[in-house]
C-alpha cells in the first residue's frame, strides 16, 4: 500500500483544484444537510403539534380543514356529558370550544400578513397543556396573546410583537396582552384571542371544533362512538395526532421538492467533480505507471487516488458542518401554517458526512479507473 | 459518456434509496377477531329480519323510542361508517343518498362517504345501527367484516328504536341483521 502521506501531499499539488473540490463538496453537503434539517423540522413540528390524547370534534365533511368546519355551540356541553374518559381536574372536564380562523391582520409596520388565529377560552389550557404563558396575561376582550414564533411567521422583528403593542383584525385594534410558548408545535406561531371576540370578528355563529383531552388515547373509540350515535350533530371525531399527520402528508410534495433540488445540485456537483478529477488524474497516468513499475499494485494506487478525493470531500463536509451549526442550527423557518426550528443534530451531521464520503468515492472511482486502465508499457510512454 | 451514465444512475439510486417507503393505507376491512363474534353478536347476525323493510327517510319521521322497525339500506353516509372495537355502523338510505361508485365518472376512493350528497340529505338519509348487550350498552367488539358487513354492503335490519331517537336522529338497537347478497 502507498503511504497515507502520499495522498495527503498530492492534495496540495494544485491548490486551486483543492479549493474547488472542497468548496464544491461543502456546498453540496450544506445543501443536503439543510434539506434533511428542513424535512426533519417540518415533520417534527407537525407530529409534535397533535397529541394522541386529544380528540377534535369537527363538522362532518371538514375533516381535512378545521377552518372550514362548523360545529354548533352546544356541542361542547353535549360532548362533555356524553363522552366517557375525558380528563378531569378538580371536577372540571378538559373540553375546549375553539374557532380557528385564518385571515390577514394589520401589522405594526402597516403591512398586512396572513395569520392563523384561534378563538379560545381558558379551557384551552386544559386540552393544550404544552401551552405556557411566558409573559403577560391570557387575552380578555379586545386583546390577543401571540405565540413566541408568530413574529417569524408574520415576517416581523421579534420586538414588533411585544406586550402593549397591537395588531388589527377586521379593522379592530387588538392589544397584545401576553406571549405564549408551546415548544416544538405550530401553536406558537398562532395568535390567540378570546372566543367571543373571534366569533364577532370572524362573523361566525358556530365553532370550528371542540377539543377533548382523554385520560387514555384508547378512549378515542368512545368519542368516535359518540359522533356516530349523534348523527344529528353532524360531527366527525379525529385524533389530533391524525389531523396533524394529515397536514404533514399534505406538505410531503414540498419536502420532496427540497430533496429533488438537493439531489439535482448534488448530481451536478458530482459530474463537475468527476470532470475535474478526469483532467487531474489524466495528467498522472505516467506517474501511476512508474509506481506500478516499482512494485505498487493497481489496487493500492486506486486506494490512494480515492483517499485523495475523499479527503478533499470530507474536508468540505467538515466545513459545511461548521457552517450548518453556525448558520442553520436554531434558525426558524416560516411555512403556511406556522414556523419550525431547524436542528442540526446527529442525524443531520451523519447525513452530511455520508454525503461527503459518497461524493469523494463516486467522484474519484471513474477517473481513477481510467487513469489506471492503460497497460504498463503504454502508460509509461504517455505524456 | 458510459461512465457519466453510470454515475447518474448511482446518484439516482442513492437519492431514491433515501426516500422512505410508507405502507399504503389501503382501505382494507379489518379482519374479524380470531375467536369469532360473541354469542350476542352471532345471535343478532343469525336472526332474520321480520316485517316489511322500509327506507330510512320514511320511517324516521314516525318512529318513536321503543318502536319495532325494519329498515334496509347500504352501509355508508360517513368516511368511516364503522366504529373500531364497537358493534355499530351507519346505515344510509339509497333512495336519498348516492354512493359515489354508482357514478362511473366518479373516481372517489371512499365512495361510502357520499361526499356528493348535501348535509341535509345525509342527515335525513342515515341511521345508526348498534348491537347492545342486555344492559343496553353497545357491544365492545368490531362488527366490520363479521357476517359480510362491509362498507357499501346492502343490509336489512330489524330492531327497536333506541332511547334518545327523534325526527333528527334515528338509532336502532338491532335484533336481526341480514346482509343482502
Amino acid at each position: 500500500m502507498l503511504p497515507f502521506t502520499y495522498a495527503v501531499r498530492n492534495l496540495f499539488r494544485s491548490k486551486t483544484r483543492l479549493l474547488q473540490t472542497i468548496g464544491g463538496s461543502a456546498m453540496v453537503v450544506l445543501l443536503v444537510m439543510a434539506s434533511v434539517a428542513i424535512n426533519n423540522g417540518m415533520k417534527r413540528v407537525l407530529s409534535a403539534s397533535g397529541s394522541d390524547r386529544n380528540v377534535i370534534l369537527v363538522g362532518a365533511g371538514s375533516e381535512e380543514s378545521i377552518q372550514r368546519s362548523e360545529v354548533p355551540e352546544t356541542t361542547a356541553g353535549i360532548a362533555e356529558a356524553g363522552v366517557p374518559g375525558i380528563e378531569e381536574t378538580l371536577g372540571v372536564r378538559a373540553v375546549s370550544s375553539e374557532i380557528h380562523y385564518m385571515n390577514y391582520i394589520g401589522l405594526p409596520d402597516g403591512r398586512k400578513s396572513q395569520a392563523m388565529l384561534r378563538g379560545v377560552t381558558l379551557q384551552t389550557l386544559r386540552v393544550h397543556p404544552e401551552v405556557r404563558l411566558t409573559e403577560g396575561e391570557f387575552p380578555g376582550a379586545g386583546e390577543v396573546m401571540v405565540g413566541r414564533l408568530a413574529w417569524r411567521k408574520l415576517g416581523l422583528d421579534k420586538s414588533d410583537l411585544k406586550i402593549g403593542g397591537s395588531i388589527t383584525l377586521e379593522n379592530q385594534e387588538m392589544k397584545i396582552s401576553g406571549i405564549f410558548a408551546a415548544p416544538g408545535t405550530v401553536l406558537e406561531s398562532e395568535i390567540w384571542a378570546s372566543l367571543g371576540d373571534l366569533r364577532v370578528l370572524a362573523k361566525r355563529e358556530t365553532l370550528s371544533c371542540v377539543v377533548l383531552r382523554l385520560n387514555d388515547p384508547a378512549d378515542f373509540t368512545e368519542a368516535d362512538l359518540f359522533a356516530k350515535q349523534r348523527l344529528d350533530l353532524e360531527l366527525s371525531a379525529l385524533r389530533e395526532s391524525d389531523y396533524y399527520a394529515g397536514l404533514s402528508a399534505f406538505f410531503k410534495p414540498l419536502r420532496a421538492m427540497t430533496w429533488i433540488t438537493a439531489g439535482l445540485i448534488a448530481a451536478g456537483a458530482l459530474f463537475g467533480g468527476v470532470n475535474t478529477l478526469y483532467a487531474a488524474f489524466a495528467s498522472r497516468v505516467r506517474e501511476m505507471a512508474t509506481l506500478q513499475s516499482i512494485g505498487f499494485g493497481r489496487g493500492a494506487l486506486l486506494v490512494s487516488l480515492v483517499q485523495e478525493s475523499t479527503l478533499a470531500c470530507l474536508t468540505g463536509a467538515l466545513l459545511a458542518s461548521v457552517v450548518a451549526v453556525v448558520l442553520l442550527d436554531g434558525r426558524t423557518v416560516p411555512f403556511s401554517i406556522g414556523a419550525f426550528t431547524l436542528e442540526v443534530g446527529p442525524g443531520v451531521a451523519i447525513t452530511g458526512i455520508v454525503t461527503g464520503l459518497l461524493l469523494g468515492l463516486l467522484g474519484a472511482l471513474p477517473p481513477a479507473f481510467r487513469c489506471l486502465k492503460p497497460p504498463l508499457p503504454t502508460a509509461l510512454r504517455m505524456s | 459518456m458510459k461512465t457519466k451514465t453510470t454515475c447518474l444512475t448511482l446518484a439516482v439510486i442513492a437519492l431514491l434509496a433515501s426516500c422512505k417507503k410508507e405502507e399504503s393505507a389501503a382501505n382494507t376491512s379489518p379482519a374479524p377477531s380470531a375467536s369469532g363474534p360473541s354469542q350476542a353478536l352471532s345471535q343478532v347476525l343469525g336472526t332474520s329480519p321480520t316485517g316489511e323493510a322500509k327506507p330510512i327517510h320514511l320511517i324516521r319521521a314516525t318512529a318513536k323510542p321503543g318502536d319495532e322497525i325494519t329498515v334496509s339500506g347500504k352501509i355508508m353516509g360517513n368516511a368511516s361508517p364503522f366504529v373500531e372495537g364497537r358493534s355499530v355502523f351507519i346505515l344510509g338510505d339509497p333512495e336519498v343518498l348516492t354512493a359515489c361508485n354508482e357514478d362511473p365518472a366518479d373516481k372517489c376512493t371512499t365512495p361510502w362517504d357520499n361526499c356528493c350528497d348535501s348535509k341535509e340529505d345525509k342527515k335525513r338519509g342515515t341511521a345508526t345501527v348498534q348491537v347492545v348487550d342486555k344492559d343496553g350498552r353497545v357491544l365492545k367488539e368490531s362488527i366490520e367484516g363479521v357476517g359480510g358487513l362491509a362498507k357499501l354492503a346492502d343490509v336489512t335490519v330489524s330492531g327497536k328504536v333506541a332511547e334518545g331517537s327523534s325526527a333528527d336522529l334515528l338509532i336502532i338497537n338491532a335484533q336481526a341483521i341480514r346482509t343482502e347478497k
